[in-house]
């Protein structure tokens, strides 16, 4: 905790920054994100998803329907994290609801992002397109990195996507096994990062 | 004439936002759509006793808003900051932007 003393010299952007930036400090967002992503793989390796397996249409839009419920369960899971975990000792804070004009312009460009996906989908072997899903998400992981205040880790998660595209395009895999090993790999990442970085929030509090 | 615009700038700054606390508290808030006690204390950095003073003059004047509510049968009270209180922040970040502007030139 830190006291007025310390916070001499702390102008009001950088406070504005700090009250910003503590919503990732405590490690929850990266915990549900990455149950989210064990979960999502779970989803798709499970046997009652092979029947979609023979259209390749269909399982772009499965995806599309995952990639939403992503979004959408990751907020809804992190605050429930939150509420059980880290409010009873660190205090509560509800961010800002998004104005609508940048909502409008965030499913923009996630819509503009998976239309470039379907495409290379189609158009391209399943090792490009792997790449050019890793790719994509790169540019996903930075914007959360300027979003959630800098923080370094967050620019390591970004390497991710494009490491793991990039071994599965040398080693010739299919798209569904680079997709697999992606969700996978990050999502134990996030995992393991999110408990350290609680075990750290826990420990500067005491 | 300058010096006098400056001055009158300078007049026109809010006391009660002035404060350097309730300037930490209004800030906090401004960047949360709510926020509680506990979490008031840990990012202010302010005693329980200073941080409960200035919140109560906040919401005497209208700025900030309180709500008494209960999270698993524990009290909880929540602030948030009122239309009139985000008018009155934004409007003293202005003056102030103007002052030092004024006083580069």
């Amino acid at each position: 905790m830190n006291s007025a003393k310390e916070r001499k010299g702390e102008n009001v952007e950088d406070l504005k920054k700090k009250v910003h930036k503590d919503w990732y400090e405590d490690g929850m967002f990266e915990i549900g994100f990455g149950m989210l992503y064990l979960i999502v793989g779970l989803v798709f390796l499970s046997p009652g998803m092979k029947f979609l397996h023979g259209s390749r249409l269909s399982m772009v839009f499965l995806r599309l329907v995952v990639v939403l419920a992503i979004v959408g369960g990751a907020f809804w899971l992190i605050r429930k994290l939150k509420e059980k975990v880290v409010w009873n000792r660190a205090g509560y804070s509800a961010r800002r609801d998004y104005n609508p004009k940048t909502v409008l312009i965030l499913s923009g460009v996630i819509f503009l992002f998976f239309g470039f996906y379907v495409l290379s989908f189609r158009f391209l072997s399943s090792g490009i397109s792997t790449v050019f899903l890793g790719v994509m998400m790169v540019f996903v992981f930075i914007a959360q990195y300027i979003q959630a205040g800098k923080p370094i880790r967050f620019l390591v998660f970004s390497l991710i996507p494009l490491l793991v595209a990039g071994v599965n395009y040398f080693l010739g895999s299919t798209l569904d096994d680079g997709l697999f090993l992606m969700i996978y790999i990050l999502g134990c990442t996030f995992l393991i990062s999110g408990v350290v970085v609680y075990v750290n929030f826990k420990r500067k509090l005491a | 004439m300058k010096d006098k615009k400056i001055i009158k700038d300078i007049i026109a700054l809010e006391r009660l936002v002035h404060e350097p606390s309730r300037l930490a508290i209004l800030t906090i808030l401004s960047g949360v759509k709510e926020a509680d006690f506990a979490f008031l204390l840990r990012i202010s950095g302010l005693t329980r006793g200073n941080l409960s003073v200035h919140l109560s003059k906040l919401e005497e004047a209208g700025y900030v808003n309180v709500n008494k509510r209960f999270i698993n049968k524990m009290p909880n009270t929540v602030y948030n900051l009122t239309k009139e209180g985000r008018k009155a922040f934004d409007s003293y970040l202005k003056n102030m932007e103007k002052i030092i502007k004024g006083k580069k030139k």
